[in-house]
Protein backbone atom coordinates (compact mmCIF):
# COMPACT_ATOMS: atom_id res chain seq x y z
CA UNK A 1 0.00 0.00 0.00
CA UNK A 2 1.28 3.29 -0.74
CA UNK A 3 2.16 5.68 1.80
CA UNK A 4 -0.08 9.26 2.26
CA UNK A 5 3.37 11.02 1.73
CA UNK A 6 3.95 9.72 -1.31
CA UNK A 7 0.65 11.36 -2.42
CA UNK A 8 1.55 14.77 -3.16
CA UNK A 9 0.00 16.64 -6.14
CA UNK A 10 3.30 16.19 -7.93
CA UNK A 11 3.35 12.39 -7.36
CA UNK A 12 -0.39 12.24 -8.41
CA UNK A 13 0.07 14.49 -11.75
CA UNK A 14 3.04 11.93 -12.79
CA UNK A 15 1.51 9.29 -12.28
CA UNK A 16 -1.30 10.35 -14.50
CA UNK A 17 1.35 11.34 -17.06
CA UNK A 18 2.74 8.01 -17.32
CA UNK A 19 -1.04 6.35 -17.31
CA UNK A 20 -1.24 8.16 -20.88
CA UNK A 21 0.21 5.57 -23.34
CA UNK A 22 1.00 7.92 -26.16
CA UNK A 23 2.61 10.66 -23.92
CA UNK A 24 4.75 7.99 -22.94
CA UNK A 25 5.47 6.76 -26.33
CA UNK A 26 5.98 10.46 -27.43
CA UNK A 27 8.55 11.34 -24.33
CA UNK A 28 10.65 8.41 -25.43
CA UNK A 29 10.61 9.11 -29.07
CA UNK A 30 11.53 12.50 -28.28
CA UNK A 31 14.55 11.04 -25.78
CA UNK A 32 15.54 9.11 -28.91
CA UNK A 33 15.85 11.72 -30.92
CA UNK A 34 17.21 13.84 -28.26
CA UNK A 35 20.36 11.83 -28.48
CA UNK A 36 20.44 10.56 -32.23
CA UNK A 37 20.23 14.24 -33.62
CA UNK A 38 23.50 15.36 -31.62
CA UNK A 39 25.46 12.07 -32.62
CA UNK A 40 24.31 12.27 -36.77
CA UNK A 41 27.83 13.12 -37.44
CA UNK A 42 29.19 10.13 -36.22
CA UNK A 43 27.19 8.18 -38.22
CA UNK A 44 28.82 9.26 -41.43
CA UNK A 45 27.41 9.91 -44.94
CA UNK A 46 23.53 8.38 -46.13
CA UNK A 47 20.35 9.78 -46.25
CA UNK A 48 19.23 8.88 -43.00
CA UNK A 49 22.10 10.34 -40.90
CA UNK A 50 21.78 13.64 -43.04
CA UNK A 51 18.33 13.74 -42.31
CA UNK A 52 19.43 13.01 -38.43
CA UNK A 53 21.42 16.18 -38.43
CA UNK A 54 19.08 18.63 -40.07
CA UNK A 55 17.35 18.09 -36.95
CA UNK A 56 19.24 20.06 -35.42
CA UNK A 57 17.73 23.14 -36.95
CA UNK A 58 14.64 22.06 -36.81
CA UNK A 59 14.20 20.51 -33.09
CA UNK A 60 16.81 23.85 -31.97
CA UNK A 61 14.77 26.43 -33.81
CA UNK A 62 11.38 24.58 -32.60
CA UNK A 63 12.30 25.00 -29.13
CA UNK A 64 13.42 28.77 -29.48
CA UNK A 65 10.68 29.68 -30.80
CA UNK A 66 8.40 27.14 -28.74
CA UNK A 67 9.73 29.06 -25.79
CA UNK A 68 9.15 32.44 -26.86
CA UNK A 69 5.86 32.18 -28.53
CA UNK A 70 4.60 29.69 -25.07
CA UNK A 71 5.86 32.43 -22.88
CA UNK A 72 4.48 34.99 -24.36
CA UNK A 73 1.30 33.76 -24.92
CA UNK A 74 1.56 32.76 -20.61
CA UNK A 75 2.21 36.42 -20.31
CA UNK A 76 -0.75 37.48 -22.67
CA UNK A 77 -3.62 35.40 -20.60
CA UNK A 78 -1.89 35.99 -17.27
CA UNK A 79 -1.93 39.60 -17.87
CA UNK A 80 -5.33 39.27 -19.22
CA UNK A 81 -6.82 37.93 -16.08
CA UNK A 82 -4.42 40.50 -14.00
CA UNK A 83 -5.52 43.86 -15.71
CA UNK A 84 -9.53 43.38 -14.73
CA UNK A 85 -12.42 43.43 -17.01
CA UNK A 86 -12.03 45.35 -19.56
CA UNK A 87 -8.87 45.06 -20.39
CA UNK A 88 -9.19 40.86 -20.41
CA UNK A 89 -12.24 41.23 -22.81
CA UNK A 90 -10.32 42.93 -25.71
CA UNK A 91 -7.28 40.87 -25.55
CA UNK A 92 -8.89 37.93 -25.44
CA UNK A 93 -11.35 38.98 -28.59
CA UNK A 94 -7.98 40.52 -29.79
CA UNK A 95 -6.28 36.42 -29.03
CA UNK A 96 -9.77 34.83 -30.40
CA UNK A 97 -9.54 36.86 -33.77
CA UNK A 98 -6.06 35.83 -34.35
CA UNK A 99 -6.36 32.22 -33.59
CA UNK A 100 -9.17 32.19 -36.68
CA UNK A 101 -6.54 33.27 -39.08
CA UNK A 102 -3.82 31.16 -40.96
CA UNK A 103 -1.05 33.44 -39.08
CA UNK A 104 1.52 30.50 -40.63
CA UNK A 105 1.25 32.80 -43.81
CA UNK A 106 2.19 36.02 -41.84
CA UNK A 107 5.46 34.19 -41.85
CA UNK A 108 6.21 34.14 -45.07
CA UNK A 109 5.15 37.29 -45.76
CA UNK A 110 8.12 38.78 -43.15
CA UNK A 111 10.47 36.54 -44.44
CA UNK A 112 9.31 37.21 -48.17
CA UNK A 113 9.31 40.90 -47.74
CA UNK A 114 11.84 41.36 -45.18
CA UNK A 115 14.58 38.64 -45.77
CA UNK A 116 15.36 35.49 -44.13
CA UNK A 117 16.93 36.14 -40.85
CA UNK A 118 17.21 34.02 -37.53
CA UNK A 119 15.63 36.72 -35.41
CA UNK A 120 12.75 37.65 -37.47
CA UNK A 121 11.83 33.98 -38.03
CA UNK A 122 11.89 32.75 -34.30
CA UNK A 123 9.90 36.17 -33.58
CA UNK A 124 7.06 35.40 -36.42
CA UNK A 125 6.57 31.68 -35.25
CA UNK A 126 6.08 32.91 -31.75
CA UNK A 127 3.46 35.00 -32.68
CA UNK A 128 1.46 32.45 -34.29
CA UNK A 129 1.87 30.23 -31.41
CA UNK A 130 1.17 32.69 -28.54
CA UNK A 131 -2.53 33.38 -29.34
CA UNK A 132 -3.82 30.03 -28.89
CA UNK A 133 -1.68 29.25 -25.26
CA UNK A 134 -2.76 33.09 -24.32
CA UNK A 135 -6.65 31.47 -24.91
CA UNK A 136 -5.62 28.19 -23.00
CA UNK A 137 -3.99 30.03 -19.97
CA UNK A 138 -6.73 32.31 -19.18
CA UNK A 139 -8.83 29.48 -19.45
CA UNK A 140 -7.22 27.78 -17.02
CA UNK A 141 -6.43 30.60 -14.71
CA UNK A 142 -10.29 31.49 -15.20
CA UNK A 143 -11.22 27.98 -14.01
CA UNK A 144 -8.83 27.76 -11.26
CA UNK A 145 -10.18 31.07 -9.53
CA UNK A 146 -13.91 29.62 -9.35
CA UNK A 147 -12.29 26.82 -7.04
CA UNK A 148 -13.36 27.11 -3.69
CA UNK A 149 -10.28 26.55 -2.34
CA UNK A 150 -9.56 29.96 -3.23
CA UNK A 151 -12.35 31.40 -1.57
CA UNK A 152 -11.52 29.34 1.54
CA UNK A 153 -7.98 30.60 1.85
CA UNK A 154 -9.91 34.07 1.55
CA UNK A 155 -12.20 33.56 4.35
CA UNK A 156 -9.07 32.30 6.36
CA UNK A 157 -7.77 36.01 5.92
CA UNK A 158 -4.59 34.78 4.43
CA UNK A 159 -3.49 37.88 2.24
CA UNK A 160 -3.56 38.16 -1.77
CA UNK A 161 0.26 37.51 -2.00
CA UNK A 162 0.06 34.39 0.83
CA UNK A 163 -2.67 33.30 -1.96
CA UNK A 164 -0.78 33.68 -5.14
CA UNK A 165 2.27 32.16 -3.32
CA UNK A 166 0.74 29.00 -1.92
CA UNK A 167 -2.47 28.14 -3.34
CA UNK A 168 -2.78 29.65 -6.92
CA UNK A 169 0.99 29.21 -8.39
CA UNK A 170 1.24 25.48 -7.49
CA UNK A 171 -1.79 24.74 -8.47
CA UNK A 172 -1.31 26.93 -12.05
CA UNK A 173 2.09 25.52 -13.11
CA UNK A 174 1.21 22.24 -14.40
CA UNK A 175 -2.16 23.39 -16.58
CA UNK A 176 -0.40 26.51 -17.94
CA UNK A 177 2.94 24.10 -18.84
CA UNK A 178 0.52 22.33 -20.51
CA UNK A 179 -0.72 25.62 -22.65
CA UNK A 180 2.96 26.64 -22.76
CA UNK A 181 3.91 23.49 -24.19
CA UNK A 182 1.34 23.75 -27.70
CA UNK A 183 3.60 26.61 -29.00
CA UNK A 184 6.48 23.92 -29.57
CA UNK A 185 4.47 21.60 -31.86
CA UNK A 186 3.01 24.73 -33.53
CA UNK A 187 6.61 26.14 -33.74
CA UNK A 188 8.32 23.28 -35.36
CA UNK A 189 4.97 23.06 -37.60
CA UNK A 190 5.13 26.55 -38.81
CA UNK A 191 8.91 26.74 -39.43
CA UNK A 192 8.95 23.23 -41.48
CA UNK A 193 5.96 24.66 -43.42
CA UNK A 194 8.14 27.96 -44.40
CA UNK A 195 11.36 26.17 -45.14
CA UNK A 196 9.72 23.73 -47.44
CA UNK A 197 8.42 26.73 -49.42
CA UNK A 198 11.66 28.05 -49.31
CA UNK A 199 10.83 31.27 -47.04
CA UNK A 200 11.97 29.52 -43.86
CA UNK A 201 15.07 29.13 -41.74
CA UNK A 202 18.31 30.91 -43.81
CA UNK A 203 20.10 28.74 -46.43
CA UNK A 204 22.88 28.07 -43.78
CA UNK A 205 21.11 26.07 -41.64
CA UNK A 206 19.72 22.71 -42.60
CA UNK A 207 16.18 22.31 -41.39
CA UNK A 208 13.57 19.42 -42.35
CA UNK A 209 12.02 21.47 -44.20
CA UNK A 210 14.58 22.85 -46.31
CA UNK A 211 15.30 19.20 -47.03
CA UNK A 212 12.11 18.32 -47.89
CA UNK A 213 12.36 21.12 -50.56
CA UNK A 214 15.40 19.76 -52.12
CA UNK A 215 13.84 16.41 -52.27
CA UNK A 216 10.99 17.59 -54.09
CA UNK A 217 12.15 19.89 -56.44
CA UNK A 218 14.38 16.59 -57.29
CA UNK A 219 11.71 14.51 -57.64
CA UNK A 220 13.61 11.98 -55.22
CA UNK A 221 11.23 9.85 -52.91
CA UNK A 222 14.26 8.23 -51.62
CA UNK A 223 15.27 11.08 -50.18
CA UNK A 224 11.77 12.99 -49.04
CA UNK A 225 11.07 9.88 -46.65
CA UNK A 226 13.82 10.52 -44.00
CA UNK A 227 13.05 14.27 -43.20
CA UNK A 228 9.22 13.33 -43.96
CA UNK A 229 9.10 10.28 -41.24
CA UNK A 230 11.73 12.28 -38.77
CA UNK A 231 9.29 15.42 -39.08
CA UNK A 232 6.25 13.47 -38.25
CA UNK A 233 7.28 11.91 -35.49
CA UNK A 234 8.72 14.61 -33.75
CA UNK A 235 5.37 16.59 -34.44
CA UNK A 236 3.06 13.73 -32.88
CA UNK A 237 5.39 13.00 -29.73
CA UNK A 238 5.27 16.72 -29.48
CA UNK A 239 1.69 16.55 -29.44
CA UNK A 240 0.45 13.32 -27.87
CA UNK A 241 3.01 14.78 -24.51
CA UNK A 242 1.06 17.83 -24.60
CA UNK A 243 -2.28 15.63 -24.46
CA UNK A 244 -0.44 13.79 -21.47
CA UNK A 245 0.22 17.17 -20.19
CA UNK A 246 -3.09 18.12 -20.16
CA UNK A 247 -3.81 15.17 -18.83
CA UNK A 248 -1.80 15.30 -15.80
CA UNK A 249 -2.89 18.83 -15.11
CA UNK A 250 -6.70 18.26 -15.95
CA UNK A 251 -7.15 15.03 -13.77
CA UNK A 252 -8.53 12.97 -16.20
CA UNK A 253 -7.48 9.49 -17.11
CA UNK B 1 -31.93 29.71 -38.02
CA UNK B 2 -31.77 31.53 -41.03
CA UNK B 3 -30.94 34.38 -38.90
CA UNK B 4 -28.86 32.91 -37.28
CA UNK B 5 -27.32 32.40 -40.61
CA UNK B 6 -27.20 35.94 -41.10
CA UNK B 7 -25.76 37.00 -38.24
CA UNK B 8 -22.90 35.06 -38.75
CA UNK B 9 -22.02 36.31 -42.11
CA UNK B 10 -22.39 39.77 -41.27
CA UNK B 11 -20.54 39.66 -38.48
CA UNK B 12 -17.51 38.64 -41.17
CA UNK B 13 -18.21 42.01 -42.99
CA UNK B 14 -15.89 44.49 -41.18
CA UNK B 15 -13.39 41.71 -41.30
CA UNK B 16 -13.90 41.31 -45.32
CA UNK B 17 -13.50 45.28 -45.54
CA UNK B 18 -10.61 45.44 -43.43
CA UNK B 19 -8.07 42.81 -45.41
CA UNK B 20 -9.93 44.19 -48.36
CA UNK B 21 -8.94 47.87 -47.32
CA UNK B 22 -5.29 46.68 -45.92
CA UNK B 23 -4.79 45.05 -49.68
CA UNK B 24 -5.54 48.51 -51.32
CA UNK B 25 -3.41 50.52 -49.33
CA UNK B 26 -0.32 47.99 -50.12
CA UNK B 27 -0.78 47.73 -53.33
CA UNK B 28 -1.54 51.72 -53.63
CA UNK B 29 1.74 52.15 -51.52
CA UNK B 30 3.85 49.97 -53.66
CA UNK B 31 3.26 51.47 -56.80
CA UNK B 32 0.48 48.95 -58.25
CA UNK B 33 -2.96 50.10 -58.77
CA UNK B 34 -5.49 48.41 -56.23
CA UNK B 35 -7.70 47.32 -58.78
CA UNK B 36 -4.87 45.67 -60.48
CA UNK B 37 -3.70 43.83 -57.62
CA UNK B 38 -6.94 43.18 -56.16
CA UNK B 39 -8.21 42.04 -59.82
CA UNK B 40 -5.40 39.47 -60.07
CA UNK B 41 -6.13 38.26 -56.57
CA UNK B 42 -10.02 37.83 -57.25
CA UNK B 43 -8.60 35.75 -60.82
CA UNK B 44 -6.55 33.07 -58.90
CA UNK B 45 -8.74 32.56 -55.77
CA UNK B 46 -11.53 30.16 -57.51
CA UNK B 47 -8.94 27.60 -57.58
CA UNK B 48 -8.04 27.67 -54.03
CA UNK B 49 -11.88 27.70 -53.00
CA UNK B 50 -12.20 24.58 -55.32
CA UNK B 51 -9.31 23.03 -53.29
CA UNK B 52 -10.07 23.88 -50.10
CA UNK B 53 -13.99 23.67 -49.49
CA UNK B 54 -14.12 20.12 -51.27
CA UNK B 55 -11.61 19.12 -48.70
CA UNK B 56 -12.83 20.31 -46.01
CA UNK B 57 -15.96 19.37 -46.66
CA UNK B 58 -14.95 15.30 -47.08
CA UNK B 59 -12.43 15.07 -44.85
CA UNK B 60 -14.76 16.42 -41.94
CA UNK B 61 -17.30 14.12 -43.58
CA UNK B 62 -15.30 11.26 -43.24
CA UNK B 63 -13.61 11.69 -40.29
CA UNK B 64 -16.54 12.41 -38.02
CA UNK B 65 -18.36 9.27 -39.27
CA UNK B 66 -14.73 7.22 -38.69
CA UNK B 67 -15.12 8.86 -35.53
CA UNK B 68 -18.24 8.27 -34.45
CA UNK B 69 -17.57 4.62 -35.43
CA UNK B 70 -14.64 4.93 -33.55
CA UNK B 71 -17.38 5.47 -30.30
CA UNK B 72 -20.18 3.34 -31.25
CA UNK B 73 -17.96 0.45 -32.59
CA UNK B 74 -14.66 0.22 -31.23
CA UNK B 75 -13.71 -3.05 -32.68
CA UNK B 76 -15.71 -2.31 -36.39
CA UNK B 77 -13.19 -2.03 -39.24
CA UNK B 78 -13.82 1.37 -39.06
CA UNK B 79 -13.47 2.02 -35.65
CA UNK B 80 -10.25 0.81 -35.64
CA UNK B 81 -10.12 3.29 -38.83
CA UNK B 82 -11.58 5.80 -37.29
CA UNK B 83 -8.46 5.62 -33.98
CA UNK B 84 -6.25 5.21 -36.18
CA UNK B 85 -7.01 8.43 -38.04
CA UNK B 86 -7.64 10.17 -34.55
CA UNK B 87 -4.24 8.86 -33.12
CA UNK B 88 -1.92 9.88 -36.57
CA UNK B 89 -3.71 13.43 -36.88
CA UNK B 90 -0.92 15.48 -35.68
CA UNK B 91 1.73 13.71 -37.79
CA UNK B 92 0.66 14.29 -40.98
CA UNK B 93 -0.03 18.24 -41.63
CA UNK B 94 -1.43 18.84 -45.03
CA UNK B 95 2.00 20.54 -45.84
CA UNK B 96 3.96 17.30 -45.33
CA UNK B 97 2.02 15.29 -47.08
CA UNK B 98 1.53 17.94 -50.37
CA UNK B 99 5.45 17.54 -50.35
CA UNK B 100 5.51 13.68 -50.08
CA UNK B 101 2.71 13.42 -53.09
CA UNK B 102 4.93 16.02 -54.94
CA UNK B 103 8.27 14.07 -54.77
CA UNK B 104 6.05 10.68 -55.76
CA UNK B 105 4.10 12.23 -58.59
CA UNK B 106 5.07 11.30 -61.77
CA UNK B 107 2.13 11.87 -63.51
CA UNK B 108 0.48 15.49 -63.43
CA UNK B 109 -3.09 13.25 -64.15
CA UNK B 110 -4.17 12.83 -60.34
CA UNK B 111 -2.93 16.12 -59.36
CA UNK B 112 -6.20 17.19 -58.43
CA UNK B 113 -6.60 14.09 -56.59
CA UNK B 114 -3.55 14.13 -54.49
CA UNK B 115 -3.85 17.86 -53.91
CA UNK B 116 -7.17 17.31 -52.05
CA UNK B 117 -6.23 14.15 -50.55
CA UNK B 118 -2.97 15.44 -48.96
CA UNK B 119 -5.47 19.11 -47.52
CA UNK B 120 -8.19 16.62 -46.59
CA UNK B 121 -6.34 14.12 -44.11
CA UNK B 122 -6.01 17.10 -41.81
CA UNK B 123 -9.43 17.67 -41.17
CA UNK B 124 -10.34 13.97 -41.03
CA UNK B 125 -8.00 13.03 -38.20
CA UNK B 126 -9.44 16.23 -36.28
CA UNK B 127 -13.11 15.96 -36.51
CA UNK B 128 -12.45 11.57 -35.95
CA UNK B 129 -10.85 12.97 -32.62
CA UNK B 130 -12.96 15.12 -31.83
CA UNK B 131 -16.70 13.05 -32.36
CA UNK B 132 -15.11 10.16 -30.82
CA UNK B 133 -14.45 12.23 -27.51
CA UNK B 134 -17.94 14.40 -27.67
CA UNK B 135 -19.67 10.83 -28.50
CA UNK B 136 -18.19 9.13 -25.72
CA UNK B 137 -18.90 12.15 -23.32
CA UNK B 138 -22.16 11.99 -24.59
CA UNK B 139 -22.99 8.77 -24.11
CA UNK B 140 -21.41 8.49 -20.26
CA UNK B 141 -23.65 10.77 -19.34
CA UNK B 142 -21.14 13.80 -18.40
CA UNK B 143 -22.72 16.87 -17.12
CA UNK B 144 -22.61 19.54 -19.79
CA UNK B 145 -24.24 17.15 -22.76
CA UNK B 146 -25.18 14.04 -20.57
CA UNK B 147 -28.13 15.94 -19.19
CA UNK B 148 -30.04 15.72 -22.83
CA UNK B 149 -29.40 11.89 -23.20
CA UNK B 150 -29.95 10.94 -19.59
CA UNK B 151 -33.65 12.68 -20.10
CA UNK B 152 -34.26 10.91 -23.35
CA UNK B 153 -33.86 7.57 -21.94
CA UNK B 154 -36.12 8.97 -19.09
CA UNK B 155 -38.76 9.89 -21.34
CA UNK B 156 -38.68 6.32 -22.43
CA UNK B 157 -37.42 6.71 -26.06
CA UNK B 158 -35.72 3.69 -27.93
CA UNK B 159 -32.07 3.14 -27.15
CA UNK B 160 -31.93 4.06 -31.42
CA UNK B 161 -33.89 6.93 -31.28
CA UNK B 162 -31.56 8.28 -28.13
CA UNK B 163 -28.57 7.14 -30.23
CA UNK B 164 -29.56 8.98 -33.86
CA UNK B 165 -31.21 11.88 -32.52
CA UNK B 166 -29.86 13.28 -29.79
CA UNK B 167 -26.55 11.48 -29.20
CA UNK B 168 -25.07 11.68 -32.65
CA UNK B 169 -25.86 15.06 -33.02
CA UNK B 170 -23.86 16.10 -29.83
CA UNK B 171 -21.33 13.88 -31.52
CA UNK B 172 -21.01 16.33 -34.36
CA UNK B 173 -21.58 19.66 -33.13
CA UNK B 174 -18.19 19.86 -31.62
CA UNK B 175 -16.77 19.07 -35.00
CA UNK B 176 -18.52 21.68 -36.76
CA UNK B 177 -18.03 24.19 -33.54
CA UNK B 178 -14.23 23.12 -33.92
CA UNK B 179 -13.93 23.78 -37.71
CA UNK B 180 -11.78 26.78 -36.85
CA UNK B 181 -7.73 24.92 -36.50
CA UNK B 182 -9.20 22.26 -39.86
CA UNK B 183 -9.98 25.59 -41.80
CA UNK B 184 -6.62 27.30 -40.82
CA UNK B 185 -4.46 23.96 -41.47
CA UNK B 186 -6.25 23.43 -44.92
CA UNK B 187 -6.06 26.95 -46.40
CA UNK B 188 -2.16 27.04 -45.17
CA UNK B 189 -1.66 23.84 -46.72
CA UNK B 190 -3.79 25.46 -49.98
CA UNK B 191 -0.24 27.37 -50.17
CA UNK B 192 2.03 24.63 -50.27
CA UNK B 193 -0.49 22.67 -52.46
CA UNK B 194 -0.67 25.62 -54.98
CA UNK B 195 3.23 25.86 -54.58
CA UNK B 196 4.53 22.11 -54.89
CA UNK B 197 1.93 21.17 -57.45
CA UNK B 198 2.39 24.25 -59.64
CA UNK B 199 -1.47 25.18 -59.14
CA UNK B 200 -2.48 28.45 -60.09
CA UNK B 201 -4.27 29.58 -56.86
CA UNK B 202 -4.61 32.65 -54.72
CA UNK B 203 -1.48 30.65 -52.76
CA UNK B 204 0.67 30.78 -55.70
CA UNK B 205 0.07 33.95 -56.43
CA UNK B 206 1.08 34.87 -52.98
CA UNK B 207 4.38 32.96 -53.18
CA UNK B 208 5.39 34.12 -56.84
CA UNK B 209 4.65 38.09 -56.13
CA UNK B 210 6.87 37.54 -52.89
CA UNK B 211 9.15 35.81 -54.19
CA UNK B 212 9.75 38.34 -56.86
CA UNK B 213 9.54 41.19 -54.12
CA UNK B 214 5.98 42.59 -55.72
CA UNK B 215 4.70 43.64 -51.84
CA UNK B 216 1.45 44.99 -53.70
CA UNK B 217 -0.26 41.98 -55.09
CA UNK B 218 1.44 39.58 -52.07
CA UNK B 219 -0.66 41.64 -49.40
CA UNK B 220 -3.95 40.89 -51.59
CA UNK B 221 -3.64 37.55 -52.35
CA UNK B 222 -2.80 37.35 -48.70
CA UNK B 223 -6.17 39.16 -47.94
CA UNK B 224 -7.85 36.95 -50.33
CA UNK B 225 -6.95 33.95 -48.61
CA UNK B 226 -7.44 35.54 -45.06
CA UNK B 227 -10.93 36.95 -46.23
CA UNK B 228 -11.68 33.01 -47.55
CA UNK B 229 -10.78 31.91 -44.23
CA UNK B 230 -13.19 34.32 -42.21
CA UNK B 231 -16.10 33.19 -44.57
CA UNK B 232 -14.99 29.39 -44.21
CA UNK B 233 -15.26 30.13 -40.23
CA UNK B 234 -18.66 31.68 -40.41
CA UNK B 235 -20.17 28.61 -42.13
CA UNK B 236 -18.62 26.38 -39.29
CA UNK B 237 -20.21 28.70 -36.86
CA UNK B 238 -23.37 28.09 -39.10
CA UNK B 239 -23.35 24.99 -39.19
CA UNK B 240 -21.90 24.49 -35.32
CA UNK B 241 -25.72 26.11 -34.97
CA UNK B 242 -27.43 23.26 -36.90
CA UNK B 243 -26.49 20.86 -35.18
CA UNK B 244 -26.28 22.29 -31.32
CA UNK B 245 -29.29 24.79 -31.12
CA UNK B 246 -27.79 26.15 -27.58
CA UNK B 247 -25.13 27.71 -29.88
CA UNK B 248 -27.31 29.67 -31.79
CA UNK B 249 -28.45 32.02 -29.07
CA UNK B 250 -24.90 32.66 -27.71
Amino acid sequence: MRSPATDTPWHMASRRLTAHRPAVAGLAVLAALALAVPAAPLLGGGVVADALSAGQGSLAFALLAGLIGGGAGVVWGTLAVALGQRAERAMMSLANRLMGLPLVLGVLLASGLAGRGLGLLAGMVALTAAPAVAVLTQGELRSLLRREFLTAAQASGLSGRAILRRHIAPNAALPLAAAAWTALPRALAAESFASLLGLGLPDGVPSWGGQLATAVRLGDPLAVAPPALLLALSLWSLCAIGDGLRAAAGGRP
Amino acid sequence: MLSFTARRFTAAVPALALFALLAAVAAEATGHGWAEALGAMVEALPLTVALTVPALAMGTGIGALLGLSAGLRPRSLAGWAGMLLGGIGPAVPAFLLAAVFAALMTDRSFTLVLAWTALAVAPAAQAARVARQALDGALDGNMIDGGAIFAARGRGLSNKAVLWHHAVPLGLAPVAGGLRSPVITVVAGAVAVEGLFALPGAGRLFLETMRAGDAGTAVAALAGLCGLTVLLNAAGAVLHGWFDPRFRTA
